[in-house]
């Protein structure tokens, strides 16, 4: 019907070398990327320069809410929300792709009387939020730049 | 960006704030004779001086008169006027009719002005002025300009309406327009609303433009069922660059006066906020005791300091520190639904590490109880000290090599217990644990497919304190040991294939992909029943569960397997923009063995499959978004979850939100909420969340069973040129008891006096979905 596996990504030329910006190296996020970017085809430099586009994020912050309260006034169900914001540019500052806004959820319920490993299912949900972030983060750079290709 | 794009995309919670309109004030008519091409920077001295008209006589040596068209100009100042006058040895002139000023900051119009010159000083009489940076105007008997940046104002008026409709104004003996700070201070200064006074100030001081100031904020004046009248006048301290203050004076007529504030900080290390309330006496308290039986303190408070430091490349402390005077003061001085339904309220503190191959944290939780029906036994194990190591490093070429670990002490406060007539101390169970998970793994990963095999070996070990004896209420025959431990190796294979098609629909290029995807879990079974339960919960079931290695989360369970997941995701790309406009995914875990290991108190089941989980997201536009969320679980043959959010944004800033939720044994309930904006300065906003019904009712609660209405909220805002108010109505379920709490709020801003802008409460924001 049509399927055929997927042929690597062709990212256009002048992403190709990416520096990111705006993430600290060491945090998930800008671990995970240097390790996926050369999936799609692209070489993850250090330094701003001439050919190199910049990965720049501007929001990314993780935040817990109460999402659903029960008919006795407690919090039942929680959502914790991944907000990334980032925008590609040339080295000199001209955007190669506009800003690019993800949010990803889970959410996960609440019981008082079974409270006992909230922190933990926290924990491991960021982490998930944090891989899938990555793997959004990718896809969506790879739909935009093979959309903009002629 | 056209009018009618949505500010904030689909299904965004995190909206950008809506900043200060002045889209309904008109044009100044100042503006008529605005000169756009004049320059705005540079030193007005060093320019030479310009003046000329159509006519001009000199009736002796040293005067000239200028008429028709008559200007002087230099750099970017331009006084016009119908007749100039102008003496060569004083530089003395003075100007008649029609006199139009302009300078880098402000446009004047006057009746007569007079100046001098070589002191490059003006002084203008009957004015009307407009402000160049922002939109302040107003009218002055006198203005003088000392210099380019400052002007003086003598028997003035303020405001940042229309020139010809001033709905508020501050009038003043003495005003200064400083432009250099950016602030306008006033004297003996009354504030008219409709040119009635409404009160007076010996001294004020207000924005000239963006710039933070010191101030007063928009005032929130509500009526509540349970506070009386509602008065709150933040003060915003802008004390310097990297930070400031609010303060958050609060009149409760029923419960006395309260005091707030919130402190904010940025250096080159840190950042945090410490926020707090505190009502000294609060006149309700007696009240509350008696009607609930429970120590309520006159003296109620909350503070919460939220910090974190980076101390170097690789180390920083986080902090987050929440306390609160007793358990009902949420119910009682919280904004709404939200903030009242908390439990817990946990505290914590780490210092955490990170390096390209490792991450490691040490510190502690703990928590506060803030549910008053809850007793304290029920408290979660605070975490003290906790500390977490992991590290994973690729060798061998993809071969990768990591270690997760966790060690924890949990510590619990000893509680009363038993029944009402023979109640005694108990002392929990405490203990610490060391959880290790070495393991090594192999994933090859390309675009169109990935495989990653792991083995690792899991390894708990605990030292317990206080084991309860025979006879103890606590007594648990199953927990003798002071050592347990567990160990297990875990095997789990995770691969996916990523199909791709193209295909045209509606003369569009689109591309769908088929991601197949099985996971593979092996975990031998290991008696698990002489190990506590600290921090270990079974979570319902969900589509990511299915790849996870253990169904548990925290580390006093590690299920037992022999599993195999398999998953099936479906996207629809648009080409021209990239943009997912829809994916699908279902999946299911099919079991070999028995699921042996289960928390205390529950028994093994013997299912050969798993729940069905099911998700859809679409979004057919960039203004709609429908989420659809199922799951069925084949072994009771009934519905776990189900879930509808839909969301429709119209215009640049409206949004409509309709969402049911169902999990079973759990809740059940409709949420209506969105934002209408009706006219140009008109909005309606609104929610209305039901609870359909209420499976596990408190035995306090008198209604039991019913459904009810948790939260409805119905308002309406208006914006004018320079005022902004908003009115709503609520009525939201107080606690656990059932009870509601109503309150009506009226939110005013008179636009460009408030140093930063409203700061909207956040259940709006939580309310209505992509509020902005």
């Amino acid at each position: 019907c049509g399927f055929h596996l997927r042929k690597e990504a062709q990212l256009p030329a002048s992403m190709q070398r990416i520096h990111i910006a705006g993430v600290d190296p060491n945090s998930p996020l800008g671990k995970d990327l240097v390790k996926a970017l050369p999936r799609a085809g692209a070489t993850v430099v250090d330094t701003v320069e001439d050919g190199v586009a910049v990965m720049k994020f501007v929001a990314n912050s993780f935040t817990t809410d109460v999402l659903s309260v029960s008919g006795t006034a407690r919090a039942n169900e929680y959502s914790l929300r991944y907000h990334v914001e980032f925008q590609v540019e040339n080295a000199a500052g001209t955007a190669l792709l506009p800003r690019q806004t993800i949010e990803l959820t889970r959410e996960f319920t609440f019981d008082a009387s079974q409270a006992l490993g909230v922190a933990a299912e926290t924990d491991l949900l960021t982490k998930e939020l944090q891989r899938d972030m990555v793997q959004t983060v990718l896809r969506r750079l790879e739909a935009v730049a093979h959309a903009q290709q002629p | 960006k056209g009018d009618d794009a949505p500010n904030c995309p689909v299904g965004v919670f995190k909206c950008p704030t809506k900043p200060v309109s002045w889209e309904m004030c008109t044009k100044s008519d100042l503006l008529d004779f605005y000169v756009a091409d004049l320059p705005t920077t540079g030193d007005r001295s060093s320019v030479p001086r310009d003046a000329s008209a159509l006519k001009v006589t000199s009736p002796d040596k040293t005067r000239y008169v200028l008429e028709g068209q008559a200007q002087i100009k230099q750099l970017d100042l331009l006084l016009r006027a119908d007749r100039i006058t102008y003496d060569t040895e004083t530089t003395d002139y003075s100007t008649e009719g029609h006199v139009r000023f302009q300078d880098r900051a402000m446009l004047m119009s006057a009746e007569r002005a007079q100046g001098n010159a070589d002191l490059d000083r003006c002084t203008l009489e009957g004015v009307q002025y407009q402000l160049l940076s922002s939109r302040g105007n107003g009218v002055a008997q006198v203005a003088v300009m000392e210099d380019p940046d400052r002007t003086h104002l003598t028997g003035a008026r303020y405001s940042t309406c229309d020139l010809g409709n001033q709905q508020w104004a501050f009038a003043a003996r003495e005003m200064v327009l400083d432009r250099v700070e950016g602030v306008g201070r006033a004297r003996n200064v009354t504030f008219r609303v409709l040119n009635v006074p409404v009160f007076w100030l010996p001294y004020l001081r207000f924005p000239l433009d963006d710039r933070r100031i010191t101030g007063f904020l928009a005032p929130t004046i509500g009526y509540g069922s349970r506070r009386g009248l509602d008065v709150t006048l933040p003060y915003y301290l802008n004390l310097a660059p990297n930070y400031d203050a609010t303060l958050l004076p609060r009149f409760m007529s029923q419960r006395g006066f309260m005091f707030g504030g919130e402190f904010r900080y940025l250096t080159d290390s840190s950042k945090g906020e410490f926020n707090f309330d505190y009502i000294p006496k609060d006149d309700m308290a007696a009240d509350e005791a008696r009607d609930y039986d429970q120590r309520v303190p006159d003296s109620r408070w909350w503070y919460r300091w939220r910090n974190s430091t980076s101390l170097n490349a690789n180390w920083g402390v986080g902090i987050d520190v929440n306390r609160v005077s007793d358990s009902r003061y949420f119910e009682d001085f919280g904004r709404g639904l939200y903030s009242s339904a908390i439990s817990f309220l946990q505290s914590t503190a780490y210092l955490n590490g990170r390096g390209s191959w490792w991450n490691a944290s040490i510190g502690g939780d703990d928590y506060q109880i803030t549910d008053p029906t809850l007793p304290d036994q029920y408290q979660p194990y605070r975490r003290l000290p906790r500390a977490t190591f992991t590290a994973e490093k690729a060798f061998l070429g993809d071969l990768t090599g990591g270690v997760e670990s966790e060690y924890v002490a949990f510590g619990k406060s000893s509680f009363w217990s038993g029944p009402e007539d023979q109640r005694i101390r108990t002392r929990p169970l405490e203990g610490q644990r060391l959880d290790l998970f070495p393991y090594l793994a192999y994933p090859i990963e390309t675009s169109a497919y990935f495989i990653r095999p792991q083995i690792g070996y899991r390894y708990t070990t605990y030292s317990l304190d206080h084991l309860a004896k025979p006879g103890d209420p606590q007594y648990n025959p199953l927990l003798r040991d002071r050592d347990p431990s567990r160990g297990t190796p875990i095997f789990s294979l995770d691969t996916g294939l990523i199909f791709e098609r193209e295909f045209t629909f509606r003369d569009a290029g689109w591309t769908q992909t088929l991601e197949p995807r099985a996971y593979y879990l092996r975990v031998p079974y290991r008696d698990q029943d002489d190990l506590p339960v600290f921090d270990t919960q079974e979570v319902p079931f969900t589509f990511g569960q299915m790849f996870r290695s253990n169904r548990f989360v925290g580390a006093d369970r590690q299920m037992d397997a022999n599993n195999l997941s398999l998953a099936l995701t479906t996207r629809f790309l648009e080409d021209a923009t990239g943009a997912e406009r829809l994916s699908a995914s279902i999946g299911q875990i099919r079991y070999f063995d028995d699921q042996r290991v289960q928390l205390p108190g529950r028994p093994p089941t013997d299912w050969s499959g798993s729940t069905y989980a099911a998700e859809i997201d679409v979004r057919p536009s960039d203004r709609w978004r429908l989420v659809l969320n199922q799951q069925w679980n084949p072994n009771t043959d009934r519905t776990d979850l189900s879930m509808v959010t839909v969301q429709n944004r119209f215009g640049s800033e409206g949004v409509v939100n309709f969402s049911y939720r169902y999990r079973r044994d759990f809740l059940e309930q409709v949420d209506l909420s969105g934002l209408v904006p009706l006219s140009p300065g008109w909005r309606l906003i609104a929610r209305w969340n039901y609870a359909l019904n209420n499976p596990n009712p408190n035995p306090a609660d008198p209604k039991g069973y019913d459904g009810r209405t948790l939260e409805r909220f119905v308002g309406v805002e208006h914006d004018t040129c320079c005022v902004s108010w908003r009115l709503l109505v609520r009525d939201w379920i107080r606690n656990i008891e059932g009870e509601r709490d109503k309150a009506i709020y009226f939110e005013l801003e008179f636009k460009g006096v408030g140093s930063i802008g409203q700061k909207t409460d956040d259940f709006l924001r939580r309310g209505i979905l992509g509020f902005q």
